[in-house]
C-alpha cells in the first residue's frame, strides 16, 4: 500500500496541495495572497521531485493496470508541472491586482495539473476518461474565472458547451469499445486488434472514430478547432497559453498510447483521416491566422497549426519509425510550450499596459513600436516569432527539423511538403507581429507600469530554452528517445 | 598552427560578439556608436587577411578546416573551411561591412543599425565557410533576420512590403533546400548505415538519377536546391523581390545585399547544387541556361525602362548575375573564374553604385533620374567617382568588369557561341542603359532650381569611396594574385565536377 502511495505521489501531492490552499484561502478570506502562490509553488516543486524520484523505475502498471508510471508518464507530468508552473508566474500579477479570486484560481490550476499527469499515465479507457473531465471542467472554469470581463465568461459558456458534447462522443465511444473488447484496459485493445486482425466488427471502428473525435477535439485539430479562438481570446491570457501547452500536449500523450501504441497494428487502415488532419489543420489554422487583427485570436489560430505540424509525425508513425517520430513530437511539444509560453507573457504584460476600464486590448495595431520601447523584451518576441516561423538557432526550427524528418524518413515526401509551404505561409503573420513591434510609428506613450518580475521570469525562461533548446537539442533528444524507445 | 585552426571561427564570432558588445554599451557612450562598430569590423578585415597568407593556393583542398562534434546523434557538427572559392567571398564580405558602416547616415537607432550589420556579417561568413549542410541552411537563414530588420526599420517609404515580400521569398527557398538536406541525410543513412550532414560525405553519396522520368530523386533534389539558390541570385522569374528590396533599403543594406547576399546564390551553385548532383545538372541545364540567358536580357530590357536610379541598378544587377550563372553553368576553367571574378567585380562596383546613389539621396531626397541632370557643374569630385565605377560596372577594359565578363562570355563560346552571342547581348544593352543614364545624371545643362546648390564629396565619403576604386583597378589591371588563388578549385570543379571529391589539406611541415 505504501509503495502504491509512493508511486503515486506526483499526482496526490497535487491534489493535497490543492486542497489546502482552497480551504487556506477560505478560512482566511483576507489573508495575503502571496502565501496562497508560494504554496502552490511549493506543491509544484514537491511533484517535481517525486517525479524524478519515480525516474528511477523502469515501468510499472498500477491499480489494476489503471495507469502505468514510466518514463513517459512521467516526462508529461514534468512537462505539465513546467508549464503549470510558468502560468502561476504569469497569473500571479492578475492574483496580485485581485482580477482573479487567487485561493480558487490556484486550487483549479493545480486540479488541472493533477488531472493532466493522470491523463498521459493512463492506460485504461475510465481513467482516461476521468482524468479528461477532471482536465477539462477545471479548465472551463479558469477560462471563466475574469469574472469581470464579459468575454471570459462568453469563452468560458462556449467552451463548456462544446467540450460536454465532446465528451459525450469520447464516452460513447468508449462504451463502444468495451461492448466490443470486454475490456476497457489499453493492453486488451491492442490484443484485440492484433489477434483478429480481418474481422474487426464495425462497432469496434466506431467506437475508435469515436473516441478519436474526443480527443482532437482537445488538440483543437481540424474540423474540431471551432471553439478555439474565442475560447483563447477570451480567457485570462496565462490561461490561454495554459490551455495552448499543457492541455495540448497531454492530449497528445492520450493520443499516442491509444492511437500509435495500442492501435499501431490498425494504423494502416485510417492513415487516411489522420492525413487529412494534418494537412486539413496545418492549412485551416495558417490561413485563418493571415487575417486576424487579434493577436490573441492569432495565435489561437497558430497553436492549431502547430497541432497540425504535430500531426505530420502521428501520420509518420509505424513499426519501424516509431521512435523516431514519437520522440519528435515530445521533443516539438517542448519547444512549442516553451515559445507559446514566452510570447503569450509578453501580451500578458502588453495588454495590462493598453487595456482600460477592464477591456483587453489585443490588436495587433496596438503594438505599435513596442519593441524600440521595451529593446529586452522585443528581443524575447524576436526570438519567439522566428521559433514559431521555424527559423534557426531556435527550438521550433529544431522541432520542425526532427518532424519534417520523420515524415522523410517514412517517405511522406509531399506531406513534408505541404508542412513546409505552410511554415512559409505563416511567416507572414508572425512577421507581421515583429513589423508591428518595430516598423510602425509608436502612439502617444501613456504613463507605463513595470514589468512584473515574475512575468519577466517567465519570458526569460522561455527565450532562454527557445536559444539554449535550438542550439544543443542532443542532450534532451537523447533523453527524449530514452523515454520513448521501452513503448513498443 | 593553433591560430590557423581557429582562424575561420574567429571570423564567425567576432562580428556576433561585436554586436553584442555594442548592444550592452551604456547611454553614455552612445554617440561612440559608428566608431566602435568601425573599429571591430576593422579588426575583423585585418584578421580576415590573415587567411590569405595561411592559403596555400596551390591546393584545392580545403584548408583551414576545424570541426567540433554539435549533434552526434544526427552526426552533425561544426564544420568549417575554404578553399580558393569562399577564400575571395569571406574578403569580400569583411571588406564591405567596415565601409558600409563607415558610410552610414542613419540618424535614428544607430545601435541596432550597427548591430545588426555585424550580426549580418556573421552570418555571410558562416554560409561561405560551412561545410556542413545543417551548419550551412543555419547561417543561410539566419542571414534573413538581421536583413530583415534593416530594410524594415531603417528603409523608405514601402519598406513594410519590401522586406516581408524579402524575407518570404527567401525563406521559401531555403525551406525546400531544408527538405531535399533531410533526404540526403536519411538517403546516408540508408547507404551507410550512419547518420551525417558532412558535405563532403554527401559528396561521395550515389543519389539515385535516372533520365527517363521527370521526378527522379537526384533532379527533384537538385531542382530544391537550385530553387533555394534562383531565388537568391535572383534569376527570373524569382527576381522581383530584388528591385523593391533595393528601393525600399537604407544605402547600407543595398550595398551588402547587391554587393554580399546575391552572391550566395551562385555560390551555392558552386559549392552544392553542381557538384552534389552532377547528372541532374547536365539534365537540367537547358532550362538553367535559358533562365540565365533570360535574366541577362530581361534584366538588361528592364533597366532601360527605369526612371529611379536605384531600380535601374538593381535591373541590372539582376543582368550582370545572369551573366555570372551562365558563366558558373558552362563549366569549363574560364567560364569559372570568370565568373568567380565577377562576382567579386559585381559585389564592389555595384555596391559603390549603391553608395554613390546614396550620397544623392542624401543631398537631394530623390532617386528619379529626371529630377537630376548637370551634377558635374556643382559635383565634380562625385562626377568623377560615379563615372569610374559606372565604366567598372559596364566592363569597360582596364576595369575589373571587363576581366570577369570577358572570360565569363570566352567560356560561353567555347561551350557554345551562341550562348556567347546571346550573353553579349548584356554588354552591349548594359553600356547603353549605364552610358545614358550617366549622360542624363552628370552631363547637360542643370535644369533644376534644388542641382545648383547641392555640396560635393566631403572627405567621409570619399575615403569610403577610395578603397574601392583602388580595388576596381588593381583587379582590372593585375588581376592575377586574384586569379593564383582559386585556380586551382576552380580548375578542379571543371575537371571533376561529375566527381567530386573534396579532401582536407594537411599543411607540409
Amino acid at each position: 500500500m505504501t509503495a502504491q502511495i509512493f508511486n503515486l505521489s506526483p499526482i496526490l501531492i497535487l491534489i493535497v496541495t490543492a486542497l489546502f490552499v482552497l480551504l487556506l484561502d477560505a478560512l482566511f478570506p483576507r489573508g495575503d495572497k502571496k502565501l496562497v502562490f508560494t504554496l502552490s509553488l511549493l506543491g509544484l516543486l514537491g511533484s517535481t521531485v517525486a517525479s524524478f524520484q519515480l525516474w528511477q523505475l523502469d515501468g510499472l502498471s498500477l491499480l489494476s493496470e489503471a495507469i502505468r508510471v514510466d518514463h513517459f508518464s512521467l516526462f508529461f507530468t514534468l512537462l505539465s508541472l513546467a508549464i503549470t508552473f510558468l502560468t502561476f508566474l504569469s497569473a500571479f500579477p492578475l492574483m496580485k491586482e485581485n482580477k482573479v479570486p487567487a485561493g480558487e484560481f490556484s486550487f483549479f490550476l493545480l486540479s488541472c495539473c493533477a488531472g493532466m499527469s493522470l491523463m498521459a499515465w493512463s492506460t485504461d479507457l475510465i481513467t482516461l476518461f476521468l482524468s479528461l473531465e477532471i482536465m477539462s471542467v477545471t479548465a472551463y472554469i479558469l477560462t471563466g474565472i475574469e469574472r469581470e470581463r464579459l468575454t471570459s465568461s462568453e469563452g468560458a459558456l462556449k467552451y463548456f458547451l462544446l467540450g460536454a458534447f465532446s465528451t459525450g462522443f469520447l464516452l460513447y465511444g468508449i462504451a463502444l469499445l468495451y461492448a466490443t473488447v470486454g475490456s476497457t484496459q489499453f493492453s486488451a485493445l491492442a490484443n484485440y486488434a492484433m489477434t483478429s486482425k480481418h474481422s474487426l466488427p464495425p462497432l469496434f471502428y466506431t467506437g475508435v472514430g469515436l473516441l478519436t473525435v474526443g480527443l482532437a477535439f482537445k488538440i483543437a485539430v481540424v474540423p474540431f478547432h471551432m471553439w478555439v479562438p474565442d475560447v483563447y481570446e477570451g480567457a485570462p491570457t496565462p490561461i490561454t497559453a495554459f490551455m495552448a501547452t499543457g492541455i495540448k500536449a497531454v492530449s497528445f500523450a492520450a493520443f499516442i498510447r491509444i492511437f500509435l501504441i495500442a492501435l499501431l497494428s490498425l494504423k494502416a487502415n485510417w492513415t487516411m483521416i489522420l492525413l487529412c488532419f494534418a494537412v486539413g489543420t496545418m492549412t485551416v489554422g495558417n490561413l485563418a491566422a493571415l487575417v486576424q487583427t487579434n493577436i490573441k485570436r492569432m495565435l489561437a489560430y497558430s497553436s492549431i497549426a502547430h497541432a497540425g505540424y504535430i500531426f505530420i509525425a502521428v501520420c509518420a508513425t509505424t513499426h519501424q519509425s516509431f521512435e523516431l517520430s514519437t520522440s519528435a513530437i515530445l521533443f516539438y511539444l517542448i519547444a512549442y510550450g516553451l515559445m507559446t509560453l514566452g510570447a503569450f507573457a509578453i501580451v500578458t504584460y502588453a495588454s495590462s499596459l493598453y487595456s482600460k476600464h477592464g477591456q483587453e486590448k489585443n490588436m495587433i495595431s496596438d503594438y505599435a513600436g513596442f519593441g524600440l520601447r521595451f529593446p529586452l523584451l522585443g528581443g524575447a518576441m524576436i526570438i519567439f516569432m522566428l521559433s514559431f516561423i521555424g527559423v534557426p538557432p531556435t527550438a521550433g526550427f529544431m522541432g520542425k527539423f526532427y518532424l519534417f524528418g520523420s515524415a522523410i524518413k517514412s517517405h511522406l515526401f509531399w506531406l513534408a511538403m505541404v508542412g513546409i509551404l505552410n511554415s512559409v505561409i505563416s511567416s507572414y503573420y508572425y512577421l507581421r507581429i515583429l513589423v508591428a513591434f518595430y516598423m510602425n510609428k509608436p502612439k502617444e506613450t501613456e504613463a507605463l507600469t513595470p514589468l512584473p518580475l515574475s512575468l519577466g521570469v517567465v519570458i526569460f525562461i522561455a527565450a532562454l530554452g527557445t536559444i539554449l533548446i535550438g542550439l544543443f537539442p542532443s542532450k534532451i533528444f537523447a533523453i527524449i528517445l530514452k523515454t520513448v524507445t521501452p513503448l513498443l | 598552427m593553433s591560430f590557423e585552426n581557429h582562424l575561420l571561427t574567429f571570423l564567425i564570432f567576432f562580428p556576433l560578439a561585436s554586436a553584442l558588445f555594442i548592444f550592452v554599451l551604456p547611454k553614455s557612450l552612445e554617440s561612440k556608436v559608428p566608431l566602435f562598430a568601425l573599429g571591430l569590423s576593422l579588426i575583423e578585415f585585418i584578421v580576415s587577411l590573415l587567411t590569405l597568407r595561411s592559403f596555400d593556393a596551390s591546393s584545392h583542398l580545403l584548408q583551414l578546416v576545424q570541426r567540433i562534434p554539435w549533434i552526434p546523434s544526427l552526426g552533425i557538427s561544426f564544420f568549417i573551411g575554404i578553399d580558393g572559392i569562399s577564400l575571395w567571398l569571406i574578403l569580400l564580405t569583411t571588406f564591405l561591412t567596415p565601409i558600409v558602416i563607415f558610410s552610414s547616415t542613419i540618424q535614428h537607432h544607430i545601435k541596432s543599425y550597427m548591430a545588426c550589420f555585424l550580426i549580418l556579417e556573421t552570418a555571410m561568413i558562416g554560409t561561405f565557410v560551412s561545410l556542413d549542410l545543417f551548419l550551412f541552411y543555419i547561417f543561410w537563414e539566419l542571414m534573413l533576420v538581421p536583413m530583415y530588420f534593416i530594410i524594415g526599420v531603417w528603409g523608405s517609404q514601402n519598406r513594410i512590403y519590401a522586406t516581408l515580400k524579402f524575407f518570404i521569398y527567401t525563406l521559401a527557398g531555403g525551406v525546400c533546400m531544408l527538405l531535399a538536406i533531410l533526404f540526403l541525410i536519411y538517403l546516408h543513412y540508408d547507404q551507410f548505415g550512419t547518420f551525417s550532414t558532412s558535405l563532403l560525405d554527401f559528396y561521395s553519396l550515389s543519389i539515385p538519377f535516372d533520365s527517363h522520368k521527370i521526378l527522379n530523386p537526384q533532379t527533384l533534389l537538385f531542382l530544391a536546391f537550385a530553387l533555394a539558390f534562383l531565388i537568391k541570385i535572383p534569376a527570373v522569374p524569382f527576381h522581383t523581390w530584388l528591385p523593391d528590396a533595393h528601393v525600399e533599403a537604407p544605402t547600407g543594406g543595398s550595398v551588402i545585399l547587391a554587393g554580399v547576399l546575391l552572391k550566395m546564390g551562385t555560390y551555392g551553385f558552386l559549392r552544392f547544387a553542381i557538384p552534389l548532383f552532377p547528372q541532374a545538372l547536365s539534365y537540367c541545364m537547358p532550362l538553367l541556361i535559358t533562365l540565365s540567358l533570360g535574366g541577362i536580357i530581361y534584366g538588361a530590357f528592364l533597366a532601360l525602362a527605369q526612371k529611379d536610379l536605384k531600380k535601374l541598378i538593381a535591373y541590372s544587377s539582376i543582368s550582370h548575375m545572369g551573366l555570372i550563372l551562365l558563366g558558373l553553368l558552362v563549366l569549363n576553367s574560364y567560364g569559372l573564374s570568370g565568373s568567380v571574378f565577377q562576382m567579386l567585380s559585381h559585389g564592389l562596383s555595384t555596391g559603390a553604385l549603391f553608395l554613390m546613389v546614396g550620397m544623392i539621396y542624401d543631398r537631394r531626397h530623390t532617386k528619379e533620374i529626371a529630377l537630376l541632370g548637370g551634377l558635374t557643374k556643382t559635383m565634380p569630385i562625385f562626377a568623377t567617382f560615379f563615372l569610374i565605377i559606372t565604366l567598372a560596372s559596364i566592363a569597360l577594359p582596364s576595369t575589373n568588369g571587363f576581366i570577369g565578363e570577358f572570360l565569363i562570355l570566352m567560356g560561353a563560346f567555347e561551350k557554345n557561341p551562341s550562348y556567347a552571342v546571346l550573353g553579349g547581348t548584356s554588354v552591349v544593352l548594359g553600356a547603353y542603359y549605364m552610358l545614358s543614364m550617366i549622360q542624363k545624371v552628370l552631363f547637360g545643362p542643370l535644369r533644376h532650381e534644388e542641382n545648383k546648390t547641392l555640396k560635393d564629396l566631403c572627405w567621409k565619403e570619399m575615403v569610403s569611396l577610395i578603397p574601392i576604386v583602388f580595388l576596381i583597378f588593381w583587379m582590372g589591371l593585375y588581376p592575377k594574385p586574384f586569379f593564383q588563388k582559386m585556380e586551382k578549385s576552380l580548375d578542379y570543379l571543371a575537371s571533376h565536377y561529375e566527381h567530386y571529391d573534396l579532401g582536407i589539406y594537411e599543411k607540409k611541415q
